[in-house]
């Protein structure tokens, strides 16, 4: 059927605008899928010692005679019967159509001339032309058009999703359709210049560079361990937002380390260069993984750059294009000096010593080294912590020498101490203690807020009924025959509690309590006598008590390890503070001392100088500021290692790299390569002059974004013009080869190339010029003909229909309903997700716990990139695992889809909020289904679309009215509380009305 | 942008929830055929259930008996054997032999040697044909996971459910064509990725569906909270009603799929719980299986992947994940065996009397085996050689094929490469794998990729 439609148009419109045979356009691919495999550039699979690749070869070989077909061996054998003499042979399952023999014919018939391949030779554009005279000339030919213009809201609609991916709301349309009425051209232009200047044109140009480069927030092979690289992404981000010219971008990503006096910005964009997969499987070996990075870096480094598949060198000269083994293995060259391992087990190694970057202050993690990237507030937070360090520190160092007299006092007071057999109280839960036990519940009041027994802090803990706090011991504290526990309470006498309870863990067993007041406390009620002791009655209150219990009557035995201790009441409001073990312990009697305290007191000859040290050091006035400053000290570490980091590019000594024989990383006979470019792309030395030194990334990016270079523009234009058309001018948006497609708009993609390069490689100036032609701004809606004629729109005679891509997706919903938290950048997020998603991982094994608050509603691009399991959300709309380079998505239709959209929370959640958005405003019930459609696609609904949405909707009303369990149950998806004083029927029926809105193609589809 | 736009590209307008034809639902379920698979093999199955064995199960305890390695249990392994060889965790170790740690005995009318820890597979040595020189290229998990679900080591290719489904597309209307069960237990269970199930360069409704036995058994497969099947049922309803609308409004064609996919969505919603519900199952069925339904075990796995083939589905992988054994091979090899022979002994047996062992393959196999060199009393991976073992349709029983040397190290007769399996997994499903292709990054695409790859005629009946 379709078939006969396409040829029933032909006669319409031409294929082709130009009717004569161009080799690269008609020849070569014929060549190149058919004849190249065994006549083609590989000499190892050549047969017959004939490529057809090189005219002068081919006419030597005698494979044809410029101008006689028939006389031609080439048709000859296309032509054959016999199968022995037929070209291609059977055997290669490769079979010429007859059109294509027709062609070849035609073509040796007007001379056979070759022409090199259009990707490979420098972009040349003609003055005066631009997007819309290239295009109109080639529809002109074709005998058709451009479509009229995209409405307002359409065209405004695509302007947004293509530029910062968020929708426009219902006042940026009226605005919009405002100024469109009276001046079309010039708000168009005020759109344009308003969105590309937004922080959020970053956000979205940012998602199709991430799929190239490959990043992702977890190391990928085996465990996939999470890995910080949230600082390139936003690296990206900024890039696009900053207008960096592309050139810069390059160069930064794949050398910014190397760059004079590298800032941190660069050298973040460095790590591009380690967002590759790791591996830290148990067994496997340094080198063979070395070799999977450095193939894995060429692969993707060569296609999101030069869209060339070099990957097909790794284990011979590429098939289809010049690129030879030793191109592959010089590339991987430029890479070899990355500090960094196979293994990343133990068992891999480092190319060198690494403690020279250790003296300079790198840090080492479990894949090597990092960089931080502090936030901006913790930034601020970090130098004001630091400013606070100096300061305490200053003050220590300011504190008076002591007095002779006070020394003296102090040393025999000490001595006397050693020297007492006394009892005392040896404090587990304060501040004094000197082994801080840490506390289940957080939460202490200083002297400010009420009573405090003894250092800065008591804890207040007040309830109507059971309330406890658990201590769990830094260390157990061991119990010695006829010792005492010892607690402080203070009673609040307005609100009086019922019992206070003591209870020690031993060896992880709850079994002994002892309590004062009444048996209220079920904790061990029942038990044996000791697991629940009545140890008197409540004290008086108001005022701090000390009880105390001795140790036989909660059944505590001597050698008893105590691992926690948990402070019960039932009810009231009291004060605890000092809780502890009544000893003669001498090791705790001195616990306050330090070791160099303590020997300089045993010392057979007193040093004074030292006596004055450690007497200063035990003074009140040194402890409160040494404690300040751990306190401060472990702020600033912990801060520094919750910061965002990548993992750092740091150049180090290369290694060897060896041309592999057919990829073998353990054939060590290949002979050792150098760092250069492809051979064919690459200018020769002159003959006489000095080999150049060993080249680095820094040269390879520079020749990437050399004037000369023909691949790096024309590849980014071509990729930015399939994201704005839905297929790029050359639709194999990864393969400029010769397997590639030779482009639909030749001389548009060059101009193209060309205006990027001309114009400071500016992103945005590309984008404006595309957004501002004639040819973006048309109707997507193709009519009968052109849509069977040209259903992929190749020939540009209309805009094309783009399904959003996954992030998209997320974000339009969360924009309609006005959940969006619009924050950029910072650490990846984690919305929901089903539960047990990623029972397959392990080492270790993972529960995926959700973020809370702001961070659930955040764009789709933030969400944790988990490669080996993606959130199930992004996957089912084709976003890719960023494994390795993604050069294009494919843009599916799945069941999983719709799925998705109809019982994922985020859907049912953001339809929710929507709906109570909607009822929230003065017009309330008034015009909903209408208002809701406008919301969420902001155009008009037609009067057939208000009546099936509203019938809907009356429906759901009906029926949630029978049933309003039903309608307290919607209501309560999503961690977003629905507002309590709505009704929850009317706020139910809008939410199956929003869901059903958010579920149309519309509303994923930028028209 | 829909890679098979151009079939798409038709005017349809939704009926509502009873407007559509077969054959708009084989296609959206998988079934767009390979375009250049015109099949000339006449097939001998309609389906494929492949048991993972991931972890790598030591075929020296399992269906690769070697008298000469207990002969030499303890000595210094001959170095001529390992010298220059890769080897994992044990490379610059001292290499000592490790005899079988299990008994084998002979079984069938063939006299099939097995050992003695698959009491229940060893009833069907009659029928299975067993393949002793399997060798593959990566020597850790995650790499050999994807060489023998892609046939190829780089992460993005598509892996063998997706190749089958791209050739022959779906049978089932409401169901998945490509689904993945997954089970634990008996070893290390070293992580798996759903790389593993992917579609790589082949269209995303292509890709495995995982099901899975705890939670909701697909994604999103319930409904939100206060949401009635009949309310799903009118919102469906609704958003067709309105898609069609907007198809007439602006050609889209992606519309007509778009609303073909909400109408299979809803299916989905009743048919994946009355799968998973093992409705009508016996207790007699569940006995054979001696699992509990739906307790995530690998017999009950294998009990769902017969309702799976029931339905039409194609391709049923079912991992059990748990034959990592570096150390303990003895307990580690009985403890996983016991968890999957009868499970796998019950699969043959209940396709076979329900008649469809004759039109299912079934594959059982690990991604590589493991050394007859001892790691403390286990194993480490080993590349050179493995069994596995085909049964069902076209299959010839009682074979064995292929055979390794006196210590199990290498292969002596007969290699077969993955590759070689994936091209007789085709041809058994009436595929030419030279002819399966798919046009991506430059190349014509294939399952086996560039190397030469054979059938494995002497297994076919």
């Amino acid at each position: 059927m379709f078939r006969h439609g396409v040829i029933g148009f032909l006669f319409a419109f031409p294929v082709y605008a130009d009717p004569e045979i161009r080799y690269g356009r008609d020849i070569r691919p014929i060549l190149s899928d058919k004849c190249f495999f065994c006549h083609g550039p590989d000499a190892k699979t050549r047969e017959e010692d004939l490529r057809l690749d090189i005219r002068e070869e081919a006419i030597a070989s005698k494979a044809f005679i410029p101008g006689n077909p028939e006389k031609s061996r080439l048709i000859k054998l296309i032509n054959a019967t016999d199968e022995d003499d037929i070209m291609p042979p059977p055997s290669s399952h490769k079979v010429l159509t007859s059109k294509e023999k027709q062609l070849l014919a035609d073509w040796i018939k007007a001379g056979a001339v070759y022409e090199p391949h259009w990707a490979y030779s420098v972009p040349k554009r003609e003055a005066g032309r631009d997007i819309d005279s290239i295009v109109a000339r080639d529809l002109t030919s074709r005998q058709l058009t451009f479509s009229p213009t995209a409405d307002a809201v359409t065209l405004l609609r695509r302007l947004h999703f293509d530029v910062t991916g968020l929708p426009p709301s219902p006042a940026q349309v009226a605005a919009f359709q405002t100024a469109y009425a009276s001046d079309p051209r010039a708000a168009v232009v005020r759109v344009v210049d308003e969105l590309l200047s937004s922080p959020h044109y970053g956000e979205r140009m940012a998602i199709g560079w991430l799929d190239a480069v490959r990043y992702a927030d977890t190391a990928g092979y085996h465990g996939d361990n999470d890995r910080s690289a949230s600082p390139y992404r936003d690296y990206v981000i900024d890039a696009f937002n900053a207008d960096k010219p592309f050139d810069q971008f390059t160069i930064e990503q794949l050398a910014g380390d190397l760059l004079p006096n590298a800032t941190l910005e660069q050298q973040v964009a460095a790590s591009y260069n380690r967002l590759n997969q790791i591996s830290k499987e148990g067994g496997i070996q340094d080198a063979e993984y070395l070799a999977k990075y450095q193939a894995e870096r060429v692969r993707t480094t060569a296609s999101a750059w030069l869209g060339s598949t070099l990957a097909c060198a790794e284990c011979h000269d590429h098939k289809f294009d010049p690129f030879t083994a030793k191109d592959f293995y010089s590339f991987a060259a430029y890479f070899s000096d990355i500090l960094e391992k196979g293994a990343w087990t133990g068992d891999g190694s480092y190319q060198e010593d690494t403690a020279k970057w250790t003296a300079r202050g790198v840090v080492f993690a479990e894949f090597g080294p990092i960089l931080s990237v502090p936030t901006p507030s913790q930034k601020a937070a970090l130098v004001s912590l630091e400013q606070k360090i100096a300061a305490l520190r200053q003050e220590l160092q300011a504190l008076p020498k002591p007095e002779q007299q006070a020394l003296t006092a102090w040393v025999s007071e000490q001595k006397a101490l050693m020297a007492s057999t006394e009892s005392f109280d040896a404090a587990l839960l304060d501040e004094t203690s000197a082994e801080a036990a840490t506390i289940d519940v957080p939460g202490l009041t200083d002297a400010s807020a009420g009573p405090v027994q003894s250092g800065t802090h008591a804890r207040l803990q007040e309830s109507a009924g059971l309330v406890q706090h658990i201590a769990t011991l830094k260390k157990p504290y061991v119990v010695q025959a006829g010792e005492e526990c010892f607690l402080w309470v203070h009673l609040d006498p307005a609100k009086p509690t019922s019992a206070v309870m003591l209870q020690v863990n031993v060896d992880g067993k709850w079994s002994h309590r002892a309590y004062w007041g009444e048996a209220v406390i079920p904790y061990g009620k029942g038990e044996a006598a000791t697991a629940y002791h009545r140890a008197g009655d409540l004290p008086a209150a108001g005022q701090w008590v000390r009880l105390t219990v001795p140790i036989a009557a909660i059944g505590l035995a001597p050698g008893a390890k105590v691992g926690q201790i948990a402070c019960t009441q039932f009810g009231g409001k009291v004060h605890w503070d000092n809780v502890g073990f009544v000893t003669r312990d001498p090791a705790r009697r001195l616990a306050h001392l330090s070791p160099e305290a303590v020997a300089a007191l045993k010392a057979a000859t007193p040093d004074g100088e030292k006596l004055a040290l450690v007497y200063r050091e035990s003074t009140p006035a040194y402890q409160k500021i040494k404690s300040e400053l751990q306190v401060r000290e472990k702020e600033r570490e912990n801060l520094l290692k919750t910061a965002p980091s990548v993992l750092a590019t740091i150049s180090a000594t290369p290694r060897e790299v060896r041309l592999l024989n057919r990829g073998d990383w353990q054939d060590k006979s290949g002979p050792l390569v150098a760092p250069a470019p492809p051979a064919f792309l690459s200018k020769p030395t002159p003959p006489g002059e000095q080999p150049a030194p060993r080249g680095t990334r820094l040269d390879l990016a520079k020749w990437m974004v050399d004037a000369e270079n023909p691949l790096t523009a024309r590849v980014f234009v071509n990729r930015l013009w399939a994201r704005l058309f839905g297929v790029g001018l050359s639709k194999d948006l990864g393969d400029f080869g010769l397997q590639g497609e030779y482009p639909s708009h030749p001389e548009l993609l060059d101009w193209l190339a060309i205006e990027f390069r001309e114009k400071g490689w500016s992103v945005k100036h590309l984008m404006r010029t595309i957004l501002l032609s004639r040819t973006y701004q048309q109707s997507s809606t193709p009519t009968a003909a052109l849509a069977e004629a040209d259903p992929q729109n190749r020939w540009l005679a209309r805009q094309s229909q783009i399904r959003l891509p996954a992030e998209l997706i997320r974000d339009n919903a969360l924009a309609v309903s006005g959940l969006l938290h619009p924050e950029i950048g910072g650490p990846s997020v984690k919305p929901y997700q089903p539960a047990k998603y990623y029972r397959h991982l392990n080492f270790p094994p993972r529960e995926y716990q959700p973020d809370s608050g702001a961070s659930l509603y955040r764009r789709g691009l933030y969400t944790h990139w988990q490669r080996t399991f993606l959130h199930p959300m992004l996957k089912a709309f084709d976003a890719p695992s960023r494994e390795e380079c993604t050069a294009e998505r494919s843009a599916s239709n799945t069941p999983l889809q719709a799925l998705n959209l109809l019982n994922d929370p985020t859907f049912t959640e953001a339809a929710r909020v929507m709906a109570a958005r909607l009822l929230s405003d003065e017009k309330g019930e008034t015009d909903l289904a209408q208002r809701a459609w406008v919301l969420c696609l902001s155009r008009q609904p037609t009067d057939e679309e208000l009546r099936i949405l509203t019938q809907f909707h009356q429906e759901e009303m009906k029926r949630f009215t029978a049933s309003p369990a039903d309608a307290q149950t919607l209501l309560t998806v999503g961690a977003m509380p629905a507002p309590k004083e709505m009704p929850a029927i009317p706020l139910a029926a809008a939410t199956s009305l929003c869901r059903a809105l958010l579920n149309l193609h519309e509303a994923i589809t930028r028209y | 942008m829909s890679i098979f736009s151009d079939s798409n590209r038709r005017t349809f307008l939704g009926q509502g929830l009873t407007g559509l034809g077969t054959i708009a639902l084989s296609r959206m379920l998988g079934a767009e055929l390979g375009v250049s698979a015109g099949s000339v093999i006449s097939p001998k199955v309609k389906r494929v259930i492949f048991l993972s064995m991931a972890g790598g199960p030591s075929h020296l305890e399992t269906f690769d008996f070697k008298p000469k390695l207990r002969e030499l249990h303890g000595k210094p392994m001959p170095e001529s054997f390992t010298k220059g060889q890769q080897l994992a965790q044990l490379q610059g170790k001292k290499l000592n032999c490790f005899g079988a740690q299990h008994d084998f005995s002979r079984h069938g009318q063939c006299g099939m040697e097995i050992s003695n820890i698959f009491p229940n597979i060893a009833k069907h040595a009659d029928e299975i044909a067993l393949v002793r020189s399997m060798h593959t290229k990566q020597i850790n998990h995650d790499p050999a996971h994807t060489f023998m679900n892609t046939g190829s080591i780089i992460p993005g290719r598509a892996s063998m459910g997706s190749w089958v489904l791209y050739g022959l597309g779906s049978e089932s209307q409401s169901l998945p064509g490509f689904v993945v069960l997954t089970s634990v237990g008996g070893g290390q269970a070293q992580p798996i990725s759903s790389r593993q199930w992917s579609s790589g360069f082949l269209p995303g409704h292509l890709q495995g569906v995982e099901f899975q036995s705890a939670g909701d058994p697909v994604h999103y497969v319930r409904n939100p909270g206060g949401v009635t099947t009949e309310a799903q049922k009118q919102l469906i309803a609704t958003v067709n009603r309105l898609n069609s609308l907007s198809a007439a409004r602006t050609s889209d064609a992606e519309i007509a799929t778009r609303i073909e996919q909400y109408e299979l969505a809803f299916r989905m919603q009743s048919s994946v719980p009355e799968l998973m519900g093992y409705e009508g199952e016996t207790k007699q069925t569940f006995d054979l299986y001696g699992c509990t339904p739906g307790d995530g075990s690998f017999a009950s796995n294998c009990l769902l992947a017969r309702r799976l083939a029931e339905r039409g589905v194609r391709f049923i992988q079912v991992y059990h994940r748990g034959w990592d054994h570096h150390g303990g091979v003895k307990n580690g090899t009985a403890t996983t065996a016991k968890l999957v022979d009868q499970g796998t002994s019950a699969l043959l047996t209940d396709l076979k009397q329900r008649g469809m062992l004759d039109d299912t393959l079934v594959v059982w196999g690990g991604e590589f085996g493991r050394t007859p060199m001892a790691q403390g009393d286990g194993r480490d991976h080993h590349i050179k050689a493995f069994s596995i073992f085909l049964a069902g349709g076209g299959i010839k029983g009682g074979t064995v094929h292929g055979e390794t040397d006196e210590l199990g190290y290498g292969i002596a007769k007969d290699p077969v490469s993955v590759h070689d399996l994936h091209a007789t997994l085709l041809h058994l499903l009436g595929l030419d794998h030279q002819r399966l292709t798919y046009r991506a990054q430059g190349l014509d695409q294939k399952l086996t990729g560039v190397e030469p790859a054979a059938v494995i005629k002497q297994i076919l009946a």
